[in-house]
């Protein structure tokens, strides 16, 4: 059985982080985060149709996730792949400029 | 068996001159054919030639020819960039293989590498390939001649020896064709590397090309030895025949070996990688030749001495090691290197990396190693290091992503910035955890993966990052993703089943965690998984007891979750998942209860009675359980679509109905076996007979349906029904009276006639049949008889609290307005239903859109 602290570790050891102290670990995950939410939003809304602005305007100040994810994925064209894709391929071009192999 | 072992390496046969060399061997093979053959008199010319040819063949004849210049022994001089490099190429050119020549002598020959072939090949005269065309030409004259000579003799002795001489022939014949097709590959690769003029420039030439078109052909040339093979064998050669081309056939194979390694090599030297050092200092990444080396490969390349890639800096560097290494010899006779031998070269060269590298990493503060202070503090500060490399590459990774931003139009930026400065703002944990989803769903399967990324790129922009998106959803891709990793890592692929369990695992963890946007995705993974009942089962192997919280519902007290999940700690105030896991999976019409403790295996599902009886009930859980509905109880497939919708409605519910009710008479049949159903069945004034029982199923009061998935039967557990009412139904104009006490008995209002039916004839009807006191109703008028149409009470949640209630599972207080009006609803729908039954399935096409009024107008009148 997997624990809850195991789990973490082959994450920490995914991005070869595991053996350094856990608030640079925290502090790394941080700024890949943000890298990721950056490219993420950017890969989106590159996708999303002019058209569609308004309406992607109203349901962001709405705040509902549920409504914006059925809309992303009516409106852009493999949404989901879309979103993995550019996730993946950040945290690889952050390993390849880390020099994680 | 002998082996004689010539080595071009100076390691072998030291001090001996090459002509030396050359002579031994041919006496050794000399020796070796007067063993196994007692009427050998000694080598013929054409036997040294063919000595010597052999060694040609695999291009050891010119390495004979050479005077090598050895370095005496035990003479220590420095260890020059020359040595370095020589070095290299040796270590490149193990290509060692063996062949057995006839007549059992093993020779063990050092090929040339792949790439000194290609460097020489312009010493290749096309006249000796013209000589060897020639000579292959009077051998096979000679062969024919002989072929003729032993047909006609009839002297054993004189056929014998032609057969002799056939087969030596033969196989001089053979070795000249691989010397003929050596020149012509020499001269081929000439051509190759001549620069060919394209409209872009010269191309220049390239080892991997010339080495790719050697693989070709020796490819082809594997062919035709295995197929000559066939052809010995076919023909019923003898056993050295075809052993002879089977060899012919294994020396192509491993030259085709060779030739793809030769060309890895090509490669890395075409990129800059040649080098030499030790593991630390690799500057080989995968990035730059994975494509062209396997992992085998690079594995080798990683832990022999050509490791790193050598820059003009690097080789400087070495070399002024070399004299420092040079002046600590100077000062430290007894430590004297030899440098002759290639082990000890290795050594050396492997001292003066590690040295190097542990000067490097020594740089700025020494710290006493020798002291555990010292240890921990150097520990310190190469964790430093590490950390400064990782979060500097973060860094530069978001100046190139800023860079991208800066191309885009002010719109997009502006949502970006707004996007970054909200995570910013973010707890830490939010951000780590965000982290943590989302290398979970860089290494999940594309469904899950897809669908997760999907949610979190939702999150980010309604800001509900952390609170829907994180927590559940998060852990269950990431242990998703790792669980398959590992498994493939693992070297064997995930079976089907394993990738369920994986999913149903990973699912249950992330549960656990406690998302309420993760249990809207569990249904969709029940789906993709086809293992929605695992799904609790998959607690027994997941929850570690002292650890793991577990979501209550909401109306369980700390009591409750005590006795249901011993030893599991209570977590209060956290919304509801155990109803929403419900849900998700379908058992929407469940009780509140909490998931199954650890062990308990789900057999049952438990459907609430709600107003249109136990089989309203079953219909309704077979419309929201696809799955368990075609498994268990044999619904066609067909009649759900892919995502579980109904695709015919009129066919679905002449399924479902038929089966539930089929299913309630099976239990009802048994329950009038028992003395308690009976006995209730006095008490309550009821007939006790089937009919009774039907009529006070009419009346229930409260209960639930268990639809057990073994054995496909019902059972009514934890009912109430209300008294009997006297019925005096329209057909005989009487009345019928309440005896519950609960509800006052309405009067009949007369029969339907065949003149035009009225609201008054349906509110009648309904009345009496359906139970509905349609004049009190607040809500069943003409009006609204008139507005609704008959697809619109055909919907389950027609019957359903609507509203906030209807997030929660708990019924309506009894008695209570919102009692009697789901009560009549269901009421109503089961009658529309029960019409439609009767009605045949062409004619009720486009009733869905007909109004209730109408509707019950037109077949209240029939």
């Amino acid at each position: 059985m997997i624990t809850k602290e195991e789990l973490r570790q082959i994450i920490l050891k995914d991005l070869k982080i595991d053996s350094l102290p856990i608030e640079v670990q925290d502090k790394i995950l941080e700024k890949l985060g943000g890298n990721i939410i950056k490219r993420i939003t950017l890969a989106v809304l590159k996708n999303l149709p002019e058209e569609a602005r308004p309406e992607f305007e109203k349901l962001s100040e709405a705040g509902d996730e549920i409504k914006m994810q059925e809309f992303f994925r009516n409106t852009i064209p493999n949404f989901e792949e879309l979103t993995q894709k550019t996730i993946k391929e950040t945290i690889n071009e952050y390993k390849e400029i880390a020099g994680i192999k | 068996m002998t082996k004689f072992e010539i080595n071009h390496n100076i390691d072998a046969e030291e001090g001996l001159p090459d002509t030396e060399m050359a002579r031994k061997f041919q006496e050794a093979v000399k020796k070796k054919k007067t063993e196994n053959n007692p009427d050998y008199k000694g080598d013929n010319p054409e036997t040294s030639e063919e000595v010597i040819h052999d060694l040609g063949v695999f291009g050891v004849y010119g390495e004979l020819e050479k005077k090598v210049e050895e370095p005496k022994p035990q003479e220590h001089r420095p260890f020059t960039r020359k040595d370095a490099e020589d070095l290299t190429k040796a270590s490149f050119s193990k290509d060692v293989f063996e062949r057995e020549e006839k007549g059992g002598v093993e020779i063990k020959v050092e090929q040339p590498e792949i790439e000194s072939r290609i460097e020489q090949s312009g010493n290749f005269k096309k006249e000796e390939l013209g000589k060897t065309y020639q000579e292959l030409d009077r051998l096979g004259k000679e062969l024919v001649d002989f072929k003729k000579k032993a047909k006609k003799t009839k002297d054993e002795e004189v056929k014998k020896a032609c057969e002799k001489e056939i087969e030596l022939i033969i196989n001089k014949r053979e070795k000249l064709k691989l010397q003929r097709d050596s020149l012509k590959e020499g001269i081929e690769i000439e051509k190759q590397k001549k620069p060919k003029k394209t409209e872009s420039g010269d191309v220049k030439f390239k080892y991997e090309d010339a080495i790719d078109k050697q693989i070709k052909d020796l490819g082809d040339k594997l062919k035709i030895a295995e197929e000559n093979t066939n052809r010995v064998k076919r023909n019923k050669g003898t056993k050295e025949q075809i052993e002879e081309r089977q060899r012919q056939a294994e020396v192509f194979e491993k030259e085709i070996e060779k030739a793809k390694e030769a060309r890895v090599r090509a490669i890395i030297k075409s990129k800059g990688i040649i080098g030499f050092a030790d593991n630390k200092k690799t500057i080989i990444t995968r990035s730059q030749v994975q494509a062209d080396i396997s992992e085998n490969q690079l594995e080798t390349y990683g832990k022999g001495i050509l490791t790193n890639k050598s820059t003009p800096e690097d080789l400087k560097e070495f070399i002024d090691k070399e004299k420092e290494i040079k002046r600590e010899q100077e000062t430290q006779k007894e430590n004297v290197l030899d440098l002759t031998t290639s082990k000890s070269r290795q050594e050396e060269i492997n001292k003066v990396w590690q040295k190097e590298v542990l000067n490097n990493e020594k740089e700025g503060e020494k710290f006493d190693l020798t002291t555990p202070e010292g240890r921990q503090k150097e520990i310190e500060r190469v964790q430093q290091e590490e950390a400064e490399k990782l979060l500097t590459a973060a860094d530069k990774q978001e100046e190139k992503i800023e860079e991208e931003i800066k191309q885009e139009k002010s719109w997009i930026r502006e949502k970006v910035e707004k996007t970054a400065n909200w995570y910013k703002k973010q707890p830490l944990w939010k951000k780590v955890l965000f982290s943590f989803s989302c290398i979970g769903v860089a290494s999940a399967s594309a469904t899950l993966g897809g669908a997760a990324g999907a949610t979190i790129a939702a999150a980010a922009f309604t800001g509900s990052i952390g609170q829907r998106a994180l927590g559940g959803l998060a852990t269950f891709i990431t242990v998703e993703g790792v669980l398959k990793k590992s498994a493939e890592k693992g070297g064997k692929e995930r079976t089907k089943a394993e990738a369920a369990r994986h999913t149903v695992e990973a699912a249950v963890l992330g549960l656990l965690v406690g998302s309420g946007q993760f249990a809207r995705g569990v249904k969709e993974i029940a789906d993709v998984t086809g293992a929605s009942d695992l799904l609790k089962n998959a607690y027994e192997f997941w929850i570690p007891k002292s650890e793991i919280k577990i979501m209550p519902s909401i109306k369980m007290s700390p009591e409750e979750f005590h006795n249901r999940y011993p030893g599991l700690k209570y977590s209060a105030g956290i919304e509801d998942t155990d109803i929403k896991l419900k849900s998700a999976i379908g058992v929407e019409a469940a009780q509140p209860e909490a998931p199954a403790a650890p062990g308990q295996e789900i057999k049952v599902g438990t459907l609430i009675i709600g107003a249109r009886g136990p089989e309203g009930a079953i219909i309704d859980y077979f419309r929201e359980n696809p799955d368990i509905a075609v498994e268990k109880f044999g619904c066609p497939k067909e009649l759900y679509g892919p995502n579980g919708e109904i695709t015919d409605l009129d066919k679905f519910n002449e399924w479902a109905g038929g089966k539930a009710h089929r299913l309630w008479l099976e239990d009802a049949k048994e329950a009038l076996t028992k003395p308690e159903t009976l006995g209730k069945l006095k008490e309550l004034g009821y007939p006790q007979d089937a009919e009774g029982y039907a009529k006070m199923m009419h009346r229930i009061g409260k209960g639930s349906v268990e639809l057990d998935f073994k054995t496909g039967k019902i059972d009514l557990v934890d009912t109430e029904y209300l008294k009997t009412r006297i019925d005096t139904s329209i057909d005989d104009g009487g009345g019928e009276t309440d005896n519950s006490g609960n509800e006052p008995a309405k009067e009949p209002t007369g029969k339907l006639g065949t003149k035009e039916t009225t609201f008054n004839d349906v509110q009648n009807w309904l009345e009496n049949k359906a139970k509905i006191d349609v004049k009190k109703s607040s809500w069943l008028t003409e009006k609204f008889l008139g507005n609704y149409k008959v697809g619109e009470i055909l919907d389950p949640g027609f019957a359903k609290p609507q509203g906030v209630e209807a997030y929660t599972t708990a019924e309506p207080e009894y008695g209570s307005p919102q009692w009697w009006e789901l009560k009549e609803k269901a009421g109503l729908q089961n009658q529309a239903e029960k019409i439609l039954r009767n009605i045949p399935i062409g004619e009720r096409a486009g009733l869905r859109n007909m109004s209730l009024l109408d509707f019950f107008k037109k077949y209240l009148a029939k």
